[in-house]
């Protein structure tokens, strides 16, 4: 049901609102070269349109309209504290599942950031050197809002009513037309039948065509999908003379040869589906347009353009003949019909039959599919980043290699273990990349299966200890290196954010609490940082939500949310150390509100006094007196 | 026009007779309609011609005996009729995609026609050298 009623509608209305750029760019195009386009490559401009309406996702590049547009994003609630969509930064995913999304969690709704990233390869967009050129993919998927958002929802829900509505006419329609043509009748005539032939192999059409006569239409038409026939007016066949029967079959046989029907089809579904959309309701109506008069020059070269005049009259003496009388004005106005009567017929009386390709309309057609269907693209320096580090060596500290220093956090005994913190102190800056590399970025394509397999099997804790036993212990060794690596990873910071929050390894999480604890308060990415934590501590690891509540304690600016959820950690037996020392770090934040806990404390265990007492001895003493004065009726004295 | 009846593709064969053969009586009718196509039922006739009669199509006059059929319509006004409903005629042919007119028809009037015909005489506009349409 989402997919139906919010997926897919956003990824349609960003669809259609490409579309619309690059239908009146098409329109403005025609208008400008009117000159210089034959009617066939009028038409065949409208393509490059359905193909951008049936490609949702496309390559990146410079020359693409679309790079004059800002981002067309279904934002999650932006950050107060500051603009962090400009970073937008792009995670690796490796071993990330792509459709996460790191929303507002803490339901409040007020200080969250958002955290986006696609399902590519790429290092965070404000590490200058390593922005990457990923085709950037836009698939609905990573830029759909928050789920159950309702007012979307709602939005989504009219379209389909609106699109299965309009699906619903056009069946009835289809239905009412064939049981109108259902009791036509088969043309024998073999004079008719062998002109038809010869128009056929004039314009280059091998597949049958039947003849047909019918009282149901005034002007001769071209119906049916899957076999083609031709049908005329009662008696038109016999009162016109076969010159201009000859017109008529070789206008209509130019929509057989470029598949108008299908492409009708075609159009009639995109029309649907894009029904809310105005610019396109133009758009299509003047491709429309476009393709008679290209099925008029297709004609008019094969009768030769001598013909000219007479396929006019042709159209003219139809026009005189009609009985058709129109009722309502439609909203696409009788007005605006008579126009396109007109250059229809301007068209005719300028004919120049043409045999090459026009130069411009190549041209033409060419920037547009490049201006078109390419998707905007991020700018600044292009190095796609798993290339450059496979390129390049890991740095060497005394003699051994970034992954050798690794190595040596496994023995915490060792002397190495020391001079492994020592020498990532110092690397710093350096470091961070390599850091990422191991941290989140498969080695070896099997490592990559493996890694992909545990994600996608539910993470319980005892599978942790199943898998490739290497490969976990460096990420998280990894992960403990920042730790050491200090203020130059803070660009990494998202990164390190969303696994400490998402890893399916406790171990990379647990060690990652350390940095951000260390980088992110007084940051943008505080509140995200904050919920990261609060997702451990809601979660099944008891080490890990441990130590997630002694690092709330480095978050003094997020005070209002923290200190609830510490003063319910000191109830809990297991986090009360942790709690009652991050409360410590947080000093006389958090008073008021262990003063009210206190107060509401009967039973003997009183954790709040406790961490009161400890934290402000006075405050404590003053209230626990005041306690003692009121008289309660306290169960347990 | 306004009042045009819609008649369908076989109440469209009885039309025809009638067009080329009134004043005709109903047994004549049914006759010429089978001597051309033997699944004729008289029944399926009367049912028709009753309803051409109810759309106005048809009127009947008393002659002599019995009753005859004279046409009040013609045969070019009746062509085509409702070919549209009042939905494809608002959206356009959009809502058409099986058929490709080969004229989307208009109500022109004379004048209109007229210039229509000037603007095809017209010689085209002197083009610079090699110019496309």
């Amino acid at each position: 049901m989402r997919l139906l009623f919010e997926t897919f509608p956003a990824a349609l209305l960003k669809i259609s609102a490409q579309a619309s750029v690059l239908a009146i760019l098409i329109l403005v195009l025609q208008r400008v070269c009117k000159e210089q386009l034959t009617a066939r490559a009028r038409a065949g401009l409208w393509l490059v349109l359905v193909m951008r309406l049936l490609l949702p996702v496309s390559l990146s590049s410079t020359a693409s309209i679309f790079n004059l547009f800002p981002s067309f994003e279904f934002a999650s609630p932006i950050s107060q504290q500051g603009s962090v969509s400009s970073i937008d930064p792009q995670l690796p995913t490796g071993l990330l599942s792509e459709h996460e999304q790191i929303s507002d969690s803490s339901g409040t709704g007020r200080r969250t950031d958002t955290v986006r990233h696609s399902g590519r390869n790429t290092l965070s967009d404000s590490y200058p050197s390593f922005t990457a050129l990923a085709p950037r993919t836009t698939p609905a998927r990573s830029r759909t809002p928050d789920a159950g958002s309702p007012p979307l929802r709602l939005l989504g829900v009219i379209w389909f009513c609106g699109a299965a509505g309009a699906s619903w006419v056009v069946l009835l329609s289809s239905i009412r037309w064939a049981r109108k043509i259902r009791a036509s009748r088969q043309v024998t005539d073999q004079a008719l039948l062998s002109l038809l032939s010869r128009c056929r192999a004039e314009i280059g059409i091998r597949r049958q065509l039947s003849l047909f006569e019918t009282s149901q239409l005034s002007t001769p038409a071209l119906y049916g999908f899957f076999h083609p026939r031709l049908l005329f007016p009662v008696g038109m066949l016999t009162t016109y003379p076969a010159s201009q029967l000859r017109f008529i079959f070789l206008h209509e046989l130019a929509h057989m040869r470029r598949r108008d029907i299908p492409l009708n089809w075609l159009r009639t579904g995109l029309q649907i589906l894009h029904w809310f959309n105005p610019v396109l309701w133009i758009a299509f109506k003047r491709w429309r347009i476009d393709r008679e008069l290209a099925c008029d020059a297709i004609a008019l070269e094969a009768a030769g353009g001598s013909q000219r005049r007479e396929y006019g009259q042709t159209i003219l003496r139809l026009l005189e003949t009609a009985s058709h009388p129109v009722a309502a004005p439609g909203f696409m106005g009788i007005l605006e019909d008579k126009q396109q009567l007109r250059e229809r017929i301007s068209r005719i009386a300028s004919f120049v039959p043409t045999t090459r390709c026009s130069p411009v309309a190549t041209l033409l057609l060419s920037l547009l599919f490049i201006a078109g269907l390419t998707d905007a693209r991020e700018a600044g320096p292009v190095v796609p980043a798993g290339r450059v580090l496979e390129g390049l060596a890991e740095p060497i500290y005394q003699g051994r290699n970034l992954s050798s220093w690794l190595q040596a956090f496994s023995n915490p005994l060792s002397p190495d273990y020391t001079r492994a913190k020592e020498i990532f102190k110092t690397a710093g800056e350096e470091a961070v990349p390599f850091l990422l590399k191991h941290l989140v970025i498969s080695h070896t394509p099997l490592e990559e299966a493996q890694a992909r397999f545990w994600i996608n099997s539910p993470p319980k804790s005892g599978v942790a200890q199943t898998r490739p036993k290497d490969f976990e212990n460096q990420r998280a060794w990894a992960a403990y290196a920042f730790e050491f690596v200090g203020p130059s990873a803070s660009n990494a910071l998202p990164t390190l954010i969303h696994l400490a929050r998402d890893d399916y390894f406790l171990g990379v999480r647990m060690n990652l609490f350390h940095s951000i604890a260390a980088l992110a308060p007084n940051s943008d990415f505080e509140a995200s940082a904050v919920d990261a934590l609060v997702k451990n501590i809601e979660g099944e690891n008891v080490d890990c939500a441990r130590s997630a509540y002694y690092f709330l304690g480095a978050f003094p600016n997020q005070a209002e949310r923290v200190i609830p959820i510490l003063i319910k950690g000191l109830n809990n037996s297991l986090m009360f150390d942790a709690s009652l020392e991050a409360l410590q770090k947080l000093g006389k934040l958090g008073v008021p509100a262990l003063l009210q806990a206190q107060k509401q404390e009967r039973s003997t265990i009183r954790p709040a006094e406790l961490a009161l007492e400890k934290i402000d001895p006075d405050a404590a003493k003053r209230a626990i007196e005041e306690k003692e004065r009121l008289p309660s009726a306290n169960p347990e004295l | 026009m306004p009042n045009v009846p819609k008649i369908s593709e076989t109440e469209w064969e009885i039309m025809r007779v009638i067009w080329a053969k009134h004043p005709i009586s109903s047994a004549h009718l049914i006759r010429e309609l089978g001597a051309a196509d033997r699944s004729w039922h008289p029944k399926t006739a009367r049912t028709l011609l009753a309803r051409l009669v109810n759309k106005g199509a048809v009127k009947f006059e008393s002659k002599g005996r019995g009753y005859v059929y004279e046409p009040l319509v013609t045969e070019q006004d009746c062509i085509g009729i409702a070919s549209e409903s009042f939905l494809d005629r608002v959206f356009g042919g959009s809502l058409q995609p099986m058929i490709a007119y080969f004229v989307e028809n208009q109500k022109l009037t004379k004048q209109e026609l007229q210039e229509l015909g000037r603007i095809l005489e017209t010689d085209p506009k002197p083009k610079s050298k090699g110019g496309k349409k």
